[in-house]
């Protein structure tokens, strides 16, 4: 029996150096991210049968355990790729809506000072000052349109950079997933769990979930294997895929993610590839980052055109027609990477009124091409090019396509970055009206005619007209482009127009009165066309119903609701991220005072167990005492 | 429920972050003095920011065109002003050398001053801004207006005004053009002109007439024509358009009033028998030939008959002509005035609009003091309640009692 004893403590010493070992274990990694704590799970040695009854043999250690909950760490980290997803995409958003809004950075100021000094220029359509000033303000503005442009740029760009980083780290933490997968199944096999590798593994499947939304499922074997976007796999078993920053089939410096797979490409858009910090990178560069460049450039397309189309009416200093105050740069278009066929396109605005600040792609089919708008998925087809979608007129240049080539239009994508002032002469500015009208100096009656508009450049525009009345109530018409008609018939107050001009007449006129209409020769003080250009800060430009700056509270209110947006899904995500880690906590964490009683009652068992071994010997002393006497 | 160590410190930690980072936030907005940041903060009062913002602007921008119009107008008036007092000036000469005891000598000493008036109207119509820009030459303000080769003064401008964008809806001309002054004046009372043959004998005058009834006017020619006799002399009438003969043998008293087709006028003096006199509709001069006229009237002598008759005749008409060059430049100093006092309310206005938007703006970005000084009084408490809550929490260890 004493043997038995002694064998039963020892055991108990055994079992309670495993308590001790698995508490101090637990103590080193108090500060160990993603460890669980751990138990070694003591049990009852089955009895011996004797007649008396089972006699038990002491305790032994089953297995140890880690104290883990696989669905609470599942939701753990799914919170934690949500939040790192919505903070990547505010992060980015947040960059873009701080410098719209910033008074010295902002569009709105620009726009403001242009306009300032297209009116001083109306004021003093003569002064050299005047006109200068003018320009310096025009170049403020395209100053300002480029560097807020180049601002998106740079975010643009760093968002490829930033991409490639993710990915590589992402492929490293696969590789690392794999490979714990090995290792664990390896060891696995031993018939216990192997604890701080399954913890291993866990906490870099939790860091990938931080870069990337991905879904994990355990197989039997033990190995986890994990998945991207809509189930493609990064990880089976102990074999990793690489993710790969791409370029984009249209625009080789742009990056795009995707899966290399047996010698292709699985791209992953903005949509199938939500949470961690791609899926916010990608989604700010979709829903941020690129309609804001696009609005941006959309804003100084519509409204340098706009005033070149008033600016081509007018007349300089020295009296020669007004040609393009700014240039602005064509719509891109470009062609896919991979296609068949030959065909070169090139696109135009033809109404940038009509433009919409979306991207299009062109697909050449059995039908002709298929025209869709990014924004909203519509479509259109065309059975041949040219063809006018939006305000962009899409012809083909060159070459034959195949079915399934494609394109990439992107029309106001260089608008601010490449807007520039093309009028290096301030005296080249055409404040002045091309034409001028008066009434013969020897006129009787009371009639007037107004200052005139020019609605067109006309190549008879400055031919001089003159308009003589031969009753009081009906007039001919003498000059080049207008046909001379005679008799035609008054009405105070009525509009004449010919050559691009239009002008009215007012009041009696008498038999023989004249009135002409004719090039303005030396019009330095005239500031009609300045009028006219200062007109366009109010003027509904964009799309019919919004003005330059209208359009641009728009952009500042679409990026300010997507950062407000991303800022308290961000908020929000990271509280339940905080709450899903406390409950991971609450089951597996660590409890320094938990471990301290611990420590005690082990200590105890130990001591006691102790004791038991010295009774035995007591009782071993007692048998050898007794053959001594 | 169970508590962990790194739960102490994860939530004393989170707290401590959160309190800090609203207390940053707080302190950025009392140290900018906006509420809004970032247009994150608040979307659509962002949006609408910018809109405000450029109708404020565009108030101050109709501020100052609406001095740049004050100034321009002003030199206008002025200009104008400048030139009632020359015509003025000018009637009171022609006035003088109505009276009929001066002498060719007199009349030619008051030929001088006239001269005079007409070196200053033509100074005043060859004026020049500030910016040495013509006033009265339309929109070719480059050139010299008015030019003056001797025998007439011919106009290099044109006929454009120049206009500013005074308020949103308010577009108004800030001048007129030399030829609205000085160019197309009509002549006499400025709806028929009457003149004497220049052959004729007798010392009669014809009066400048005026319209007695607007309806009967036909914009004919006509011709008096005299025949002397006794006891009084008669004359015809005879439409000279028409090629008729209206009324003949009408007898003649001098300074008696003629109606002929609603154009009313007095013949006074002597007709030779040959003597005629035409009426016309009023031709159109410029304030210069006007002048002119009237300096060689006053320049040649006026000794025999028909040349008193001629001198009568053209005071008559000269005096006329320059009331209606008067009359012309009452007009423009109107418009001018009512547009200064026009643009006196659109200052108002446009001030009180910029006053409006600044308002607006402000109850859009700017910051309540009051509350986030409060707001600040009371983060400063919860940080310091965290961290103290913190400090306890950690402190205690079942460790420390082994």
């Amino acid at each position: 029996m004493s043997s038995s004893v002694l064998s039963i403590a020892v055991s108990g010493l055994q079992a309670a150096q495993s308590g001790l070992a698995t508490t101090g274990h637990n103590i080193a990694n108090v500060n160990t991210p993603g460890y669980s704590r751990q138990a070694a799970i003591q049990e009852a040695s089955p009895g011996v049968f004797s007649g008396t009854g089972y006699y038990g043999r002491g305790a032994s250690v089953a297995t140890v355990v880690r104290h883990y909950d696989g669905l609470l760490a599942a939701q753990a980290r799914g919170a934690q790729s949500a939040a790192a997803h919505y903070a990547a995409a505010q992060a980015q958003s947040a960059a873009v809506d701080n410098l719209l809004a910033d008074p010295a950075m902002g569009l709105q100021t620009a726009l403001a000072g242009f306009f300032a000094g297209v009116n001083t220029l109306a004021a003093h359509p003569g002064d050299a000052a005047a006109r200068q000033s003018m320009l310096s303000a025009s170049h403020s503005l395209v100053a300002r349109f480029q560097s807020l442009d180049a601002a998106i740029a740079a975010r643009q760009q760093g968002t490829d950079r930033r991409l490639e980083a993710t990915v590589a780290s992402i492929n490293a933490l696969a590789r690392q997933v794999a490979d714990l997968n090995q290792r664990i199944g390896r060891e696995a096999g031993a018939g216990q769990p192997p604890n701080d590798l399954l913890d291993r593994r866990d906490a870099v499947v939790r860091e990938l979930a931080k870069l990337a939304g991905a879904t994990t499922a355990e197989q039997s074997d033990g190995a986890l294997n994990v998945y991207l976007g809509n189930g493609q796999a990064l990880v089976v078993g102990a074999v990793a895929s690489t993710l790969q920053a791409g370029a984009d089939g249209f625009d080789p410096a742009r990056r795009v993610v995707g899966l290399a797979t047996g010698g292709g490409f699985v791209e992953f858009s903005a949509d199938t590839l939500f949470g961690g910090e791609l899926g916010g990178l990608l989604a700010a560069r979709r829903d941020v980052l690129d309609p804001a460049r696009n609005a941006l450039g959309r804003i100084a397309v519509v409204l340098a055109d706009a005033f070149n189309a008033q600016h081509r009416l007018g007349q300089d200093r020295a009296g020669v027609a007004g040609g393009d105050f700014f240039a602005l740069a064509a719509p891109r278009i470009a062609s896919a990477a991979g296609n068949g066929g030959t065909a070169q396109l090139a696109a135009t605005f033809a109404d940038t009124g009509a433009l919409t600040g979306s991207d299009y792609t062109l697909t050449y089919g059995a039908g002709g091409w298929t025209v869709k708008r990014a924004s909203d998925g519509a479509s259109q087809v065309f059975a041949a090019l040219p063809a006018t979608v939006d305000g962009i007129a899409i012809a083909a240049v060159a070459g034959v396509p195949v079915p399934g080539d494609r394109f990439q239009l992107r029309p106001t994508r260089d608008g601010a970055g490449a807007l520039a002032v093309r009028v290096a002469d301030p005296a080249r500015i055409a404040a002045a009206s091309p034409i001028r009208t008066a009434a013969a100096p020897a006129n009787q009656g009371t009639g007037t005619v107004s200052a005139g508009t020019v609605l067109a450049a006309d190549p008879d525009l400055a031919q001089a007209v003159t308009l003589t009345f031969t009753s009081a109530g009906t007039f001919d018409v003498a000059g080049a482009g207008t046909g001379n008609p005679a008799g035609l018939a008054y009405t105070p107050g009525m509009t004449v127009s010919w050559n691009g001009w239009e002008i009215s007449l007012d009041g009696q006129p008498a038999a023989g009165d004249s009135f002409t209409i004719g090039p303005n020769l030396g019009g330095t003080g005239d500031n009609r066309n300045a009028l006219a250009l200062a007109a366009l800060q109010s003027a509904r430009l964009v799309g019919g119903e919004a003005t330059a700056n209208e359009s641009y509270a728009a952009l500042v209110s679409a990026v300010g609701a997507a950062t407000h947006e991303a800022a308290s899904a961000a908020a929000a995500q990271a509280a339940l991220a905080a709450d899903a880690d406390q409950a991971v906590q609450r089951i597996s964490g660590v409890n320094l005072d938990e471990e301290a009683a611990s420590l005690l009652r082990f200590q105890q068992a130990y001591q006691a167990a102790g004791r038991v071994i010295q009774s035995a010997t007591v009782l071993f002393d007692t048998l050898l005492s007794l053959g001594n006497r | 429920m169970r508590v962990t160590t790194s739960m102490l410190y994860d939530t004393g930690m989170r707290a401590l972050m959160e309190r800090q980072a609203e207390m940053l936030r707080t302190q950025t907005q009392l140290s900018t003095g906006r509420r809004v940041l970032a247009p994150a903060d608040d979307p659509v009062a962002s949006a609408q920011a910018v809109g405000v913002a450029q109708s404020r602007d565009i108030a101050a921008q109709n501020l100052a065109n609406v001095e740049a119009a004050r100034t321009s107008l002003v030199a206008f008036e002025s200009a104008v002003a400048d030139l009632q007092q020359a015509i003025v000036g000018a009637r009171d000469l022609v006035l003088q050398a109505g009276n009929g005891s001066l002498s060719d000598a007199d009349r030619r000493s008051l030929a001088v001053d006239l001269r005079g008036r007409f070196a200053e109207v033509l100074e005043i119509a060859n004026r020049r801004d500030g910016n040495g820009r013509a006033l009265f030459a339309g929109h070719r303000e480059d050139v010299r207006p008015f030019a003056d080769d001797g025998t007439t003064v011919a106009y290099a401008g044109d006929q454009g005004t120049r206009s500013l964008q005074v308020s949103a809806a308010r577009l108004m001309p800030v001048g007129a053009s030399g030829a609205a002054l000085f160019e197309s004046i009509a002549v006499g009372n400025g709806r028929f002109e009457t003149a004497a043959a220049p052959a004729n004998a007798g010392d009669a005058m014809i009066g400048t007439g005026d319209v007695s009834d607007s309806a009967q006017l036909t914009g004919h020619q006509y011709r008096i024509d005299f025949t002397a006799g006794a006891p009084a002399a008669t004359y015809d009438v005879v439409d000279v358009t028409l090629g008729v003969t209206l009324s003949s043998g009408n007898p003649y008293a001098s300074g008696a009033s003629i109606t002929v087709d609603g154009q009313r006028f007095a013949i006074r003096g002597a007709p030779a028998t040959g003597d005629s006199f035409t009426l016309a509709p009023a031709s159109r001069q410029s304030l210069f030939a006007t002048l002119r006229d009237a300096i060689e009237l006053l320049e040649a002598p006026a000794t025999s008959a028909p040349a008193r008759g001629r001198l009568a005749t053209g005071l008559e008409r000269g005096l006329a002509s320059l009331d209606q060059a008067a009359e012309r430049a009452l007009a423009l100093q109107t418009r001018f005035g009512a547009s200064l006092r026009e643009l006196e309310d659109l200052q108002a206005a446009n001030e009180g609009i910029a006053l409006e938007y600044d308002r607006q703006l402000s109850g859009l970005q700017d910051l309540d003091y009051a509350e986030a000084v409060s707001r600040f009084m009371r983060q400063q408490q919860a940080l310091e309640a965290a961290q103290k809550a913190f400090r306890e929490v950690t402190r205690l260890t079942l460790f420390s009692l082994l």
